[in-house]
């Protein structure tokens, strides 16, 4: 009972603290830039088609500016002196080679490695090698130029296929709603890689081939139509192979879907952040107020808040896990749902007895999963072993009570010997020791 | 079997009875009368009996923990049994410059630090 | 390669005539063991269920070959032949080998044991799920196009093999530390049988004393030295009684203080008093 009430007391305290700190941030966005800028081709792409989207953009207060590569007067330009312009990119397709003479694909590279966030929008039409060759960094393989995913099941005559459910890969970007989703373009080969995961896929009867009948890019499920890519470092990149996707054409039925994959994209959505983790003993002391000690009795404790929209909302999983590790993990537990306020969801690992090994451990909660940001918390602290007077004492151990007899049996006929020996008369002492002499 | 080797046998063993009875005999003859050298010698068989308990209980456990508690009743039985032997070194024939009763006395002192390391030891 | 390992056995259907009139559809074997090929009785149509049969390959060497003839005049665009797991949700595919000129063109599908992909293979013979073979005939704008399950694969061999799949985040396997097992310690009975063997030893020493006359008092100082020797064993009955107390608690600190207030005069007194003995 007296444990409980602590715990509560601990929850309670961590708590407040959390409350009072969030208060001051709590309606900032977690993108803190809002500074976007939308790289197009006016020769293939006529904004006013894509009118719906740029609203609901808007909606975001995102500061947006449109940029064409055919406008020679502007260079266009993502880093000043080193420092990134802008926090987010989108790329239409562009049939010219080159973005610019300074935005080449390492550039590219480089603003994503700067935590910038790019939305790179491929068409069949489109043939840009740096966009390319980005996104083959990320690996993601676009099909070449002119190549169309079609589908022989669905006779629509422009090319258009209807994406059903099954096809959206990635319920942590679209939440898939029941509604079909209307694509128009090409689609990519995927490699395998932690960081990069399909967000929609191609229909099973589906294919991707050029006019040319060159054979076939994707075959069926092979194919994907969007992927998200998240780097360490929280920056994300998300490709489209449509362009039409987003255009007013399909808006009615897009919205949604293209609404979830640009928020994701620019740190809207998906966003997971911890409220600093904590550890204590079970009865609420600090490891500051008492070290631990091996084989001590710790909770561990971390909150999460998920930004949804607009606001923080209490981050709901059942795979948060508590590692201890020294070198080599120790413990590896998953944490369970303790209590939540209205933006943060805790985790508690319950009571834990520290390894019996002593040394310096860390304890970490690496969160990482697709779709969302990664959270990685981790705390260092020393476990030190038992001082020398916190052993159990040797009448405590029945082994030991053997070897105490045995020492007091011998002081005392040691005690008793001294006194035979010194009351005793050496009758003959002297004799040899004449002799001898 | 030769007899020739029966006969070296016979010999051996002949030599043995006959050396270990004369060293019996010189024994018999040092102790004779001499209560503080009996005193000593009945003490250091004491002292090996309990040693010899300790190990056995060890062997019996096939485990020696406490190994700390272990090797204080241990060494207190074999360090006494070395400063025993060594004052009855002392008290057949007393070494050069060390007066017995000297010896004695730093029997005691030793004999009191060996107890204070054995009970600091055993924890 | 031994020739003829694809038996000739042709069983003639004349397949349903649909968008693609399929032909003389028919599962044949590759194999160190000959198989009768398997023919479909019922015509590929979109309405075909698939095979009740089970086709098996028996090794790793061996392979089939699905084969059906399409007349020229109504050729499908994309003919492939898919094999995969549902529990995986993973497939491979197969384009067909198109021969024949004239009136019929036969399309075969030639599917090798050992060229099925590793994870498929893994589930196939360690998982035990059947592979599903499913065949897809389409052309644009054609009103049947046909994609069904032909028939389900069972691999008869067993390849020991570990599936690695890619790395996925997610949660990991969870990790208890296993703590050393605490001491044994003795049965209480047995301890205290040993104690009371030292304390039996103990008694033993001292009648032992007593029957050997090794113990006089005949040399009991008296007078002076009497006194002295008196106080110098009460010396050491003291310092045993101080180590004691330390062993008890008391602090190392305290028990020097106190060794020094004992031993001091004790070993000046007993020095006296063995000086006295000479």
């Amino acid at each position: 009972m007296k444990l409980n009430s602590a715990i509560r007391g601990l929850v309670a305290c961590l708590l407040f603290v959390c409350s009072t700190c969030e208060a001051s941030i709590a309606k900032v966005s977690p993108s803190s830039s809002k500074r976007t800028l939308i790289i197009y081709d006016k020769k293939i792409t006529d904004l006013r088609a894509y009118s719906d989207y740029f609203e609901n953009l808007a909606q975001l207060e995102l500061d947006l500016e449109f940029v064409s590569v055919v406008n020679d007067t502007k260079d266009i330009e993502l880093f000043d002196k080193g420092v990134k312009l802008y926090s987010n990119v989108v790329l239409f397709p562009l049939r010219s080679r080159k973005i610019s003479k300074d935005v080449t694909a390492e550039t590219l590279i480089r603003f994503s490695a700067a935590g910038g966030n790019v939305l790179a929008i491929t068409s069949p039409q489109s043939s840009t090698e740096a966009v390319r060759t980005y996104l083959n960094e990320l690996g993601i393989y676009p099909s070449p130029k002119g190549y169309q995913l079609s589908d022989h099941f669905q006779s629509r005559q422009d090319g258009t296929l209807q994406l059903d459910e099954k096809s959206i890969r990635s319920n942590e970007v679209i939440s898939a709603d029941g509604n079909a989703l209307l694509y128009n373009g090409s689609a990519a080969l995927l490699k395998n890689s932690e960081l990069l995961f399909p967000v929609l896929r191609a229909p099973k009867t589906s294919f991707t081939k050029s006019s040319r009948d060159e054979g076939e890019w994707t075959t069926g499920t092979q194919g994907f139509l969007a992927a998200g890519f998240q780097s360490l470092k929280n920056a994300r990149a998300a490709w489209v192979g449509s362009e039409s996707f987003f255009s007013n054409a399909f808006y009615e039925v897009n919205a949604k879907a293209v609404m979830d994959i640009t928020k994701w994209a620019f740190l809207e959505k998906g966003v997971i952040r911890s409220l600093g983790a904590s550890h204590s003993h079970r009865d609420g002391s600090t490891y500051n107020e008492e070290p631990y000690k091996i084989k001590d009795d710790i909770i561990y404790t971390i909150g999460l808040s998920e930004w949804r929209d607009g606001s923080w909302k209490p981050f709901n999983s059942d795979d948060v896990q508590l590692e201890i590790k020294m070198i080599d993990p120790y413990y590896r537990v998953t944490l369970n749902p303790s209590n939540a306020t209205e933006e943060v969801q805790f985790y508690t690992s319950g009571e834990i007895k520290l390894p019996d090994h002593h040394g310096v451990f860390s304890f970490i909660t690496d969160y990482k999963r697709n779709g969302y940001s990664f959270v990685f918390e981790k705390d260092v602290k020393a476990i030190r072993h038992l001082a020398n007077d916190e052993y159990p004492r040797s009448w405590e151990i029945s082994n030991s009570w053997v070897y105490l007899t045995s020492i007091f049996a011998v002081g005392l006929s040691w005690m008793l010997f001294v006194f035979f020996y010194l009351t005793s008369r050496p009758k003959s002492l002297a004799m040899p020791e004449k002799k001898m002499q | 079997m030769t007899s020739k080797t029966l006969k070296t046998r016979r010999n051996w063993s002949s030599k043995f009875s006959e050396t270990f009875q004369a060293s019996l005999q010189t024994y018999k003859k040092q102790i004779d009368g001499n209560s503080r050298l009996k005193l000593i010698d009945i003490f250091c068989g004491f002292l090996v009996a309990v040693g010899v308990i300790q190990f056995a209980f060890v062997c019996v456990l096939k485990d020696n923990f406490p190994f700390n508690a272990f090797l204080a009743g241990f060494i207190c039985c074999v360090g006494q049994f070395v400063l025993t032997i060594s004052l009855r070194m002392q008290v057949v024939k007393s070494f050069e410059g060390i007066s017995k009763e000297r010896a004695f006395g730093e029997f005691i002192v030793a004999s009191l630090v060996l107890h204070f390391i054995s009970l600091h030891f055993v924890n | 390669m031994i020739p003829g390992q694809i038996v000739a056995c042709w069983i003639f259907l004349i397949a349903f005539v649909s968008g693609f009139s399929v032909k003389q559809a028919h599962v044949a074997f590759k194999g160190a063991i000959k198989k009768k090929p398997v023919a479909f009785t019922e015509p590929i149509s979109p309405e075909f269920q698939k095979l009740s049969k089970l086709i098996v390959l028996d090794a790793i060497e061996d392979g089939l070959e699905v084969n059906f003839a399409i007349e020229s005049t109504s050729l499908p665009e994309r003919a492939i032949l898919f094999l995969g797991s549902q529990e995986l949700a993973l497939d491979t595919h197969y384009l067909p080998q198109i021969k024949g000129r004239g009136q019929d063109q036969s399309y075969s599908f030639k599917v090798a044991a050992k060229e099925i992909p590793s994870a498929l293979i893994y589930q196939a013979t360690q998982k035990g799920e059947s592979l599903v073979a499913s065949l897809l005939l389409s052309s644009e704008r054609a009103i049947d196009n046909i994609f069904i399950d032909l028939f389900d694969l069972k691999l008869g061999f067993d390849k020991p093999e570990s599936l690695e799949l890619p790395k996925r985040l997610g949660a990991l396997p969870e990790i208890k530390h296993i703590f050393n097992a605490p001491p044994k310690t003795a049965p209480t009975v047995v301890a205290q049988f040993f104690s009371l063997l030292v304390a039996t030893v103990s008694v033993g020493l001292v009648a032992c004393w007593f029957t050997t006359g090794s113990v006089n008092f005949e040399g009991f100082p008296k007078g002076c030295p009497g006194g002295q020797f008196l106080a110098m064993m009460v010396s050491i009955v003291a310092m045993e009684y101080v180590f004691i107390k330390y062993y008890l608690g008391t602090s190392i600190f305290g028990t020097l203080w106190s060794a020094l207030y004992v031993g001091l005069p004790g070993l000046w007194i007993g020095s006296k008093f063995l000086s006295n003995l000479k």
